[in-house]
């Protein structure tokens, strides 16, 4: 995939819906599930307080990130990886 | 069922919040065995809070209000603004954490489609529903809340003795060494003996006895079943630790603990602040019309917490710190009540006087070692003199505006000279 940036909000374990972000795409689990395999793939875990530390479910690879670190984040990958934003 | 058994539902509500559990798993995971020694080091220390606060040579001088203890003690306005700035950021704060926790437990356990949120914030208007009840009934919910949760740990313990060490089995922490945080780790699981009042002093002493024993079945269990690293990292080892004793089944156990634990705290905070607004209508603070809006005051906090839910307070990290900013209040309203309790007390000898300061002062060490060893030191103090300000500002609005239009106006009046 050459142009990037893919965020998602996936939200896999609870039974909402989506976040509205403008026009960024929004992937749901079983898209999700299907990629997991793939090299281009970067999950960023982007849950914080006790989204993150009280929920026992993780993605496995998923690298977890602070909010104020995200930019930053985004920029060290190339554009041909398709990244997912993790939130709930 | 007497008044008086049914105290330990009160006392242990704070032992069986997942709060407490993740404790006592990030304790053993930093201290090891040595953590033990500081549950054991913090278990004497709320008996000997308890010896001093339920002493009987202050009930027969009839002390038996905290709100009494501390106004003759510190005067009317000091007496409010430490009873305040210790109980109210404890109910906000804590069941705010504890609901959004529970939403938690209650999606990734029992029911995956159902919003954690949602759950939440069902779980709060149960608790404003149990709290329309009477003060009886109340305490029978509570009871049965506490006798779930205790059951399901004991359950839980008793399996992990035959459980299969974990591979990296350790009873040595990441930390090496005793430290005084990790001492004040320890005293926090049992914070909640304060919350009866004037219980019977041996019921007391039999339920921190059993609740120190609990957790210590669990923190040597942490120690056999995780590897320490994971343990002080984790908010949720209790559950994996569940599950690899007894697998799903173990799980959907703990679930149920965690689920009556957030129950019984958040119910125990809402009935104490309940009898705060009694007692202060009956010290004639408040107009005796307020008596019958106890039920008002639990939908008040309720609402406040729903707000503090609404507004993502949970997903931001500083949560965390405030929490423990609310802790360490509450070991400084115990530490003055227990001081308190030892001057209104009157012991003959002045050894023994000596003596009873001794427990409460350490208390309030221990509140202000939880402040140091904290990484965001300057922001807690900040947090707490905030709270403070608020408590005196209550306690302004109490006796000058509120009791003002009191026929007996609290605060006594100037003379003029």
């Amino acid at each position: 995939m050459k142009k990037i940036v893919l965020l998602l909000i996936v939200l896999l374990f609870s039974g909402t819906t989506s976040v509205w972000a403008g026009s960024v795409p929004v992937m749901d689990k079983d898209e999700l599930k299907g990629m997991l395999d793939s090299p281009d793939l970067v999950i960023l875990d982007v849950r914080t307080g006790r989204d993150w530390s009280a929920s026992e479910f993780k993605i496995a690879g998923a690298e977890f990130l602070e909010s104020a670190e995200i930019a930053e984040a985004t920029m060290e990958y190339t554009k041909d990886k398709t990244i997912v934003l993790y939130c709930a | 069922m007497n008044r008086s058994v049914l105290s330990v539902g009160l006392i242990l509500a704070w032992l069986v919040t997942p709060e407490s559990l993740v404790f006592v798993t990030r304790g053993s995971g930093i201290g090891g065995l040595l953590f033990a020694a500081a549950l054991i080091c913090g278990g004497l220390l709320a008996l000997a809070n308890t010896m001093v606060i339920h002493n009987s040579r202050l009930l027969s001088a009839g002390y038996d209000k905290d709100l009494q203890v501390l106004t003759t003690t510190f005067g009317k306005v000091m007496a409010l603004v430490i009873l305040f700035s210790g109980r109210i950021p404890l109910i906000l704060l804590l069941s705010t954490g504890m609901l959004v926790s529970g939403g938690f437990v209650f999606n990734e356990i029992f029911v995956y489609w159902f919003p954690n949120f949602l759950f939440a914030v069902l779980l709060l208007i149960l608790l404003v529903f149990i709290q329309l009840f009477t003060g009886k009934k109340v305490l029978i919910i509570q009871n049965g809340l506490v006798v779930a949760a205790v059951s399901g740990l004991l359950f839980l313990g008793g399996l992990g003795v035959f459980a299969e060490p974990g591979t990296s089995q350790s009873y040595s922490g990441i930390k090496s060494g005793f430290s005084m945080t990790l001492m004040a780790m320890g005293c926090i699981p049992f914070l909640g003996f304060d919350f009866p009042r004037s219980p019977e002093r041996r019921l007391v002493l039999l339920s921190i006895t059993g609740g120190l024993l609990l957790l210590l079945i669990w923190a040597l269990l942490a120690m056999k079943l995780k590897d320490p690293s994971y343990l002080a990292e984790s908010a949720v080892a209790y559950r994996s630790m569940a599950r690899a004793v007894a697998g799903d089944p173990g799980g959907y156990i703990v679930g149920t603990v965690v689920i009556c634990g957030v129950l019984a705290g958040c119910n125990a905070l809402m009935h104490i602040h309940r009898r705060i607004f009694s007692d202060l209508v009956e010290a004639n603070y408040l107009p005796s019309t307020f008596s019958s809006f106890g039920w008002l005051v639990c939908i008040v906090l309720a609402a406040v917490i729903a707000g503090m839910m609404f507004s993502g307070l949970a997903g931001d990290k500083i949560l965390e710190t405030q929490i423990l900013a609310a802790l360490v209040l509450w070991f400084f309203y115990v530490g003055l009540r227990s001081m308190a309790a030892a001057y209104l007390s009157g012991f003959p000898h002045p050894f023994t006087r000596m003596i009873a300061f001794l427990p409460g002062l350490f208390t309030l060490f221990m509140g202000a070692i939880l402040v140091a060893g904290n990484s965001h030191v300057k922001y807690m103090i900040i947090f707490i003199l905030g709270v403070v300000a608020g408590a005196l500002l209550l306690a302004l609005i109490i006796f000058v505006v509120i009791g003002r239009h009191l026929p007996h106006n609290p605060l006594p009046r100037r003379k003029k000279t």
